[in-house]
């Protein structure tokens, strides 16, 4: 009895994980099946989205990938520094700089894109700058729409919220284990690779997972800064759903992504815990 | 102990540990007070005073965690006032044993000597031998997260001691422990120093274990070493109340010594070696102190009532309240007591003139 009104408890709970997860899940891995007539979208049960998806996109998927996973391992080596020095170098004001960097979190996803527009424009400051300092004559136009440029931005944006489990994972770590290091010959290199990242392996691998998931789904973030080179999958997503009315093509480039996104996770999970010695 | 790393050439009496003038201020803080303390080779030095009094500082100046505010550190004849702890010929055993949980007891205990290049076959014969040094042979692959308290303390102990520091420093290493457990841990230190035979500094609030356990002992408050020696020593002379008090039960009497006589204010005059004129405090335990039957000769003697009687078994406790109020503590081995006292009784108590020891108060 018990049992019961304990298990009628998870209930709520489940109720909004199946409306707000499942659901739309299903209903856009049934919609990838369909075929699309023309101008209307009929139940079907064939092939044709994930086919067009991986003979017309297989490119910019794999773009999107490199992007991705370069954004996710350069947020996730930035962040486990920072995360090291508000942990155990910045003492009482650990928390205040833990403070400020999420505050940028939530100062503008867009604010972010355009300062790196201005930064990296052939008018932009970068450009500028080393005219100035006559390092260069011409403004370089190679500075912006790239991988790069996306890769950098994301980076910048994803920053807080790949420090934020690292600085969880790291607050659990005691101390005098850093100190007891030192005392048995290890110099930082040693601490920081044989002491502090083995202990906060669940942390690294949370950030990992979250830069490089949002990373891999952004499509405003390319739209701006990525021209041709930087484009991502997510842009051309989107599309479908609201330019080319392909829903079949979209849920199955969605599925497509989302398949191969998991599978660098998991990838990187076994590296990370396999990465004991 | 083979000391690998350091300085043959230094005479034998040298001493192995020199601090100078040492001391450490937290901000406004003065934990550790100019210390000057001499390390012989070979010693097991209690350093022993009340929490907060600066030990575990003391330590971590000796083991290069903490940089002094003042003063130097030799180690072996060599300056190491400014190295870190990697380049000490120190180890310390933590309080908190800051054993590392992402590995087994021997990856822990083979780490120091994996750093230091020893071979394979030699790092193992060195981590097997302290692993059955401290007996942990059926544990040693085991993560550390599986280990009971008095096993995590020794599994610390083995990673100290297979780096054959020239010092090995333990921070109250027995204090989390029970006290069967604490006992037994206590023979245990006390068989791997006479074993490997090196220089163990260890810091405690307990005055009992430092009694039992070390050669020295250094008795620190609030940042100072107020007495350093023997445990006997520390014991039988204390030249102080502070220490009189901290190691050991002490009844203490206050008086004043003016041109050379001792004036207690229980009311008794007794002649007193050389020393200042002004109050004074006499020094006498519990166990010094005899009820007298009417013929027995004693250097001091005085009355009291008695005003509390504890039987332990091997010896009865007696308070006795002095003429002054004051109350003064007897413990008397069962054995020596000719009749039945009670409370309320009038008695004489009296004691050895060489038991007692006159102090400034201070
Ligand atoms: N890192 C520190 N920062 C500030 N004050 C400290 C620090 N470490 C110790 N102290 C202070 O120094 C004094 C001595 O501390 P400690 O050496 O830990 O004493 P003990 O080990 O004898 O209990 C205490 O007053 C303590 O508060
Ligand atoms: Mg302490």
């Amino acid at each position: 009895m018990r049992e019961l009104i304990k298990s009628w408890k998870t209930v709520p709970s489940l109720a909004v994980l199946a409306g707000l997860f499942v659901a739309p899940l299903s209903l856009l891995f049934v919609v990838s099946f369909w075929s699309k007539k023309l101008f209307r979208v009929v139940p079907d049960f064939v092939f044709d989205g994930y086919q067009k998806a991986l003979v017309s996109y297989w490119d910019v998927g794999l773009n999107t990938l490199a992007i991705a996973i370069s954004t996710g391992i350069i947020t996730t080596t930035i962040a486990f520094f920072f995360a090291f020095f508000i942990r155990f170098k910045a003492g009482r004001y650990g928390d205040i700089l833990l403070f400020i960097s999420l505050v940028t979190l939530f100062g503008g996803y867009l604010v972010k894109i355009y300062a790196w527009k201005s930064i990296l424009g052939l008018e932009g400051i970068l450009n500028t700058a080393l005219i100035g300092l006559g390092i260069v004559s011409e403004p370089l136009g190679a500075l912006l729409y790239n991988r790069g440029s996306v890769a950098t931005a994301l980076t910048h944006f994803l920053l807080p919220i790949a420090v934020l489990p690292i600085v969880a994972s790291m607050r659990n770590i005691q101390d005098i284990t850093l100190e007891a290091g030192r005392d048995l010959g290890a110099g930082p290199v040693r601490i920081l690779l044989g002491v502090v990242l083995p202990q906060c392996r669940a942390g690294i691998i949370a950030a990992f997972a979250f830069s490089f998931l949002i990373a891999a789904g952004d499509y405003i973030t390319p739209l701006f800064l990525g021209g041709t080179d930087g484009a991502m999958i997510g842009m051309f997503i989107a599309s479908q759903f609201s330019i080319r009315f392909d829903w079949p093509l979209g849920s199955a480039m969605a599925f497509l992504t989302m398949f191969s996104c998991l599978t660098v996770v998991l990838i990187a999970r076994l590296a990370i815990v396999r990465g004991r010695k | 102990m083979v000391n690998d790393r350091g300085n043959q050439l230094n005479q034998k009496d040298s001493p192995l540990v020199r601090l100078r003038d040492l001391s450490k201020s937290f901000g406004r803080v003065e934990a550790v007070k100019s210390i000057n303390l001499d390390i012989k080779s070979r010693d097991f030095l209690a350093i022993l005073g009340p929490s907060g009094c600066g030990k575990t500082t003391l330590l971590r100046l000796i083991g290069g965690f903490a940089e002094p505010s003042n003063g130097t550190i030799e180690i072996g004849g060599n300056d190491v006032t400014r190295l870190g702890p990697e380049r000490r010929p120190t180890n310390m055993v933590f309080q908190g044993y800051g054993l590392f949980p992402h590995m087994t007891v021997r990856e822990n205990i083979a780490y120091g000597l994996k750093i230091q290049k020893v071979s394979q076959s030699e790092r193992e014969q060195r981590v097997d031998d302290v692993i059955g040094l401290v007996r942990l042979e059926e544990l040693a692959d085991r993560g550390t997260g599986e280990l009971s308290g008095g096993q995590q303390q020794r599994a610390a102990l083995a990673r100290a001691i297979v780096m054959r520091p020239q010092v090995l420093l333990l921070d109250e290493p027995l204090a989390a422990l029970d006290l069967k457990l604490r006992q037994a841990m206590q023979e245990e230190l006390r068989r791997i120093h006479n074993e490997i035979g090196g220089t163990f500094v260890f810091v405690t609030h307990d005055q009992g274990e430092a009694l039992a356990l070390s050669n020295r002992i250094a008795v620190m408050d609030e940042g100072n070493i107020v007495q350093e020696g023997g445990p006997e020593d520390i014991y039988a002379s204390p030249e102080s109340r502070f220490v009189s008090t901290f190691i050991g039960e002490a009844n203490i009497l206050s008086g004043r010594r003016q041109n050379s006589v001792v004036t207690l204010a229980a009311g008794l005059d007794l002649p007193s070696s050389s020393g200042p004129d002004g109050a004074v405090i006499l020094v006498i335990r519990p166990e010094a102190v005899q009820i007298l039957s009417d013929n027995s000769q004693v250097d001091v003697r005085t009355e009291g009532t008695i005003v509390d009687k504890v039987y332990l078994g091997a010896y009865v406790r007696f308070q006795i309240q002095l003429s002054s109020d004051e109350f003064i503590t007897a413990n008397v081995p069962t054995l020596n007591l000719s009749k039945e006292y009670f409370s309320g009784d009038r008695i004489a108590v009296g004691w050895a003139g060489k038991d007692h020891r006159i102090l400034m108060d201070s």
